[in-house]
C-alpha cells in the first residue's frame, strides 16, 4: 500500500481521539505533525489532550498549538454550552485523567509554522486532516502560498449542505471560523469534505463501544469512556442512537475511499446571510456557473467505518496508557 | 358537503394552471377569487393569465391584480420555463374579461372576515400579496384555516445552490410570512414537488388528448414548448437535467392542489422554517431546522407525495373537462 504522509489539524475532542486512533493504527500513514486549535475546547486544553492522546497512541511526532480563537468572530465562551456537553469538561470525556500525563513537552513553533516546515521536510506531498475549525490551516495557506504545491489534499470534517448542529445551517467547525473556512475553500489545494450530510450516519452504538473497549484494552476502554457524554448528549438532545464518529471519516476515506459517497462541488461559505452565516453553500449541479472545487462526502458506511475502528483499536491492546 | 372557501395566490404559468385546473376540477372548493402575483413573468402577463384561466375553467369569481414586484428584490423572470407570455406560447384572447376592482391584499383580509376563519389559500407564486396582506392586517393569519403553499427548498433550489424561484423572487415576504403565526402552514418545497412527476406514458396520454376537452390546448401548447426546451438544452450544460425532466413532468404548484384536495397524498414533518434574506450566496434559502435544535415548529414540511395517487388525481381532475 502506497505510503501517506499526514499533518492532522485537531481539536482533542472526543471524536478527534478516535481518528487520531484509526490515523495512528495504519501502518501506511506516516503522521508528521499534529497541530492544534480552539474548537471542542480552548487551545491549550485541545493542544493538552492532543499530547495526552497521542503519547497513549505512539505518535511520536511533534503537537504545536495554533489558533486561540476565530479571525473575525468573538473568541468563543467555554464555560458551558453544546461542545461541553458532548466533550465533557476537559474535552476528553471527563476521563481525561484517567490517562498518564505526557512526558513531552509541546512543539516551540505555532501550529503554521509546524505545518510549514513538515511539508517542507516531507519526501512527498502532504495530506492535511482538519477535524476543528480551520483557523490553523487557514492561517498556514496565507502564511506559506509556495507550499500549496506540496499538499496532496485537504480532507475535512466540516460543513453541512442542508443542515446544521450549531446553528440550524451551520455546522460547527465550519460555522465556529467561517472566514477561516472561506479562505481555504477559495484556495487552489484539493479538498474533500466531510460534512454532516455524511457523517451524521457514521455513529457507534453502545454494544460497539463495548466491543471497542473488549478488543483495544486500555486503550479501548479510555476511547469507549470519553465517548459516554458524547453518546449521552447525542441521546438525550436528539434521541441519536449513539455517539458520531464526525472526525474519523476523513481518515477512514483516506484508508478505504469506497466508505464514502463523493459529489463534485462548488463550494464556499456564507458570511453575511442572517440565518445562514457559516451555511456551506455547495453547488453540485452548475446552478452557479462556477468550476468544480471539492468533493463532498453526501452519504457514508456506517459499518464499515465502524469495523475499521474495532481493527484498528486491536493494535494498542497492550499498551498500557492508563495512571 | 359544503364547499370549503378558497383564494388561490398565484403567478401564471403553466404550472400555475395545472394547480387552478385541479383545484376547480375537484369540486371541493367554493373559489372566492383569485389573486395575481408578479413571479414567472411580470404581473402584467400573470394577472391576465389568470383572468383567462378563470374564465376558460369555468371559475365564476373575482380576479385580482395583486403585488407589482416584489418587496425589496428586483430580479428577472422565468420566461424561458414558461414561454413567452407564461402558458408556454399558448395564445389567447382575454377580450370582454375584467378585472375586480379593488386591492388584492384587502380582498384576502375582507374575504378571511367573510368566512369566520373556514377560508383556506393556496399561494404558488412569491409570497408578496400575502405578507403585504399581514403587513397591513396582523390578525389576518388567525383567521386562515389553512394555507397551502408552494415555495422553498430543503436540499438543491432551483435558482440558486440553496433557493427555490418562488421564494428568491421575495425571499423578505416569504420570512414575513413564515413568522406571521398562521396555525396550519404546509409548505410543499421543491422537493416534495418532484416526488410527483408524470411518467413518459402519462406524459404521452396528455400529447394524445382529444381535443374536445377544453383544457387540451393550452396544456399541449405547453408539451410543445417543454419538448422544445428539452431538444434545445442538448449539448448546453443544463442537458443532464432537462434529460431528467424529460423522464419525470413535474407540474410544481399542482403539487400544492393535490395536497389541498386530499391531505393524505402526502406526508408531512412539523419544523421551523426561516428564510435568509441576507446572504450573499444564501439569499431566498429556507432554513430547515432539521436536527430540531430550536424545540419549535411553524410548519408542516411536505415530505413526499405518493405519486400513483397524485397521477391519478391529475387526471381525474383533467378528464373534468371533457366536453
Amino acid at each position: 500500500m502506497s505510503k501517506k504522509y499526514l499533518i492532522m489539524d485537531v481539536d482533542t475532542g472526543c471524536d478527534d481521539s478516535m481518528a487520531l486512533m484509526l490515523a495512528a493504527a495504519q501502518e501506511n500513514f506516516e503522521i508528521l505533525a499534529l497541530t492544534c486549535t480552539f474548537g471542542n475546547n480552548e487551545v491549550e486544553k485541545t493542544t493538552y489532550n492532543t499530547l495526552k492522546v497521542a503519547q497513549a497512541l505512539g505518535i511520536d511526532a511533534p503537537v504545536a498549538s495554533g489558533a486561540k480563537r476565530p479571525l473575525i468572530d468573538p473568541p468563543m465562551d467555554f464555560s458551558g454550552g453544546l461542545g461541553i456537553a458532548i466533550h465533557g469538561a476537559d474535552g476528553l470525556g471527563n476521563v481525561g485523567d484517567t490517562l498518564k500525563e505526557p512526558v513531552k513537552e509541546k512543539s516551540r513553533l505555532v501550529a503554521a509554522d509546524l505545518m510549514a516546515k513538515a511539508i517542507k521536510e516531507a519526501p512527498e506531498k502532504v495530506t492535511i486532516i482538519a477535524t476543528g475549525p480551520l483557523t490553523n490551516v487557514a492561517t498556514f495557506l496565507v502564511s506559506y502560498p509556495e507550499l500549496q504545491d506540496k499538499i496532496e489534499q485537504i480532507a475535512i470534517m466540516g460543513g453541512a449542505a442542508y443542515s446544521g448542529n450549531m446553528r440550524f445551517y451551520a455546522e460547527a467547525n465550519v460555522g465556529h471560523d467561517p472566514e477561516a473556512a472561506q479562505i481555504v475553500f477559495m484556495s487552489g489545494v484539493k479538498k474533500a469534505v466531510f460534512g454532516l450530510d455524511a457523517t451524521m450516519g457514521v455513529f457507534i452504538t453502545d454494544e460497539e463501544r463495548e466491543e471497542m473497549a473488549k478488543a483495544g484494552g486500555e486503550t479501548g476502554t479510555f476511547l469507549k469512556n470519553c465517548l459516554e457524554p458524547y453518546a449521552a448528549t447525542y441521546r438525550r438532545l436528539a434521541n441519536y442512537p449513539g455517539a458520531v464518529l464526525h472526525d474519523s471519516l476523513p481518515v477512514a476515506w483516506l484508508i478505504d475511499e469506497s466508505v464514502a459517497d463523493m459529489h463534485d462541488a462548488y463550494i464556499e461559505i456564507d458570511l453575511n446571510g442572517i440565518q445562514t452565516r457559516g451555511c456551506t453553500v455547495a453547488d453540485f449541479i452548475g446552478i452557479t456557473g462556477k468550476p468544480v472545487n471539492a468533493k463532498m462526502a453526501m452519504s457514508a458506511d456506517r459499518k464499515k467505518v465502524i469495523d475499521m475502528h474495532i481493527e484498528a483499536v486491536k493494535k494498542f491492546a497492550d499498551r498500557k496508557v492508563l495512571k | 358537503m359544503s364547499k370549503r372557501p378558497l383564494i388561490i395566490d398565484c403567478d401564471p404559468g403553466t404550472d400555475d394552471a395545472q394547480c387552478i385546473m385541479m383545484l376547480a376540477a375537484s369540486g371541493l372548493f367554493d373559489i372566492k377569487g383569485i389573486t395575481a402575483t408578479h413571479g414567472n413573468v411580470p404581473l402584467s402577463m400573470t394577472s391576465v393569465n389568470a383572468l383567462y384561466l378563470a374564465h376558460l375553467l369555468g371559475i365564476d369569481c373575482p380576479v385580482y391584480k395583486g403585488a407589482e414586484q416584489a418587496l425589496i428584490m428586483r430580479l428577472p423572470r422565468a420566461e424561458n420555463v414558461h414561454g413567452a407570455g407564461g402558458l408556454g406560447g399558448y395564445e389567447f384572447s382575454a377580450e370582454g374579461l375584467e378585472f375586480a376592482s379593488g386591492k388584492a391584499r384587502d380582498f384576502l383580509y375582507e374575504t378571511a372576515v367573510e368566512c369566520k376563519g373556514e377560508l383556506e389559500i393556496c399561494a404558488i407564486g412569491p409570497l408578496t400579496n400575502l405578507a403585504i396582506t399581514v403587513m397591513k392586517h396582523p390578525d389576518f393569519p388567525s383567521l386562515v384555516k389553512k394555507l397551502v403553499i408552494m415555495g422553498g427548498a430543503r436540499a438543491e433550489g432551483n435558482m440558486t445552490p440553496l433557493a427555490e424561484f418562488n421564494v428568491y423572487q421575495d425571499p423578505h415576504a416569504c420570512e414575513i410570512v413564515l413568522q406571521a403565526g398562521f396555525k396550519d402552514f404546509v409548505v410543499v418545497d421543491y422537493q416534495a414537488c418532484k416526488t410527483a412527476y408524470l411518467d413518459k406514458a402519462e406524459q404521452e396520454k396528455i400529447r394524445n388528448m382529444s381535443d374536445k376537452n377544453t383544457f387540451a390546448p393550452l396544456l399541449k401548447a405547453y408539451m410543445i414548448h417543454r419538448d422544445n426546451s428539452i431538444k434545445e438544452a442538448v449539448g448546453t450544460v443544463y442537458e443532464e437535467k432537462f434529460a431528467r425532466m424529460a423522464e419525470k413532468m413535474v407540474f410544481c404548484d399542482a403539487a400544492a392542489s393535490a395536497v389541498l384536495i386530499d391531505e393524505s397524498v402526502a406526508t408531512y414533518q412539523p419544523v421551523y422554517m426561516m428564510c435568509e434574506t441576507q446572504g450573499e450566496k444564501t439569499m431566498g434559502c429556507t432554513v430547515i431546522d432539521k436536527y430540531g435544535l430550536s424545540g419549535m415548529t411553524n410548519v408542516k414540511l411536505c415530505v413526499g407525495l405518493d405519486r400513483d395517487k397524485y397521477a391519478k388525481m391529475y387526471f381525474d381532475c383533467l378528464e373534468k373537462y371533457e366536453v
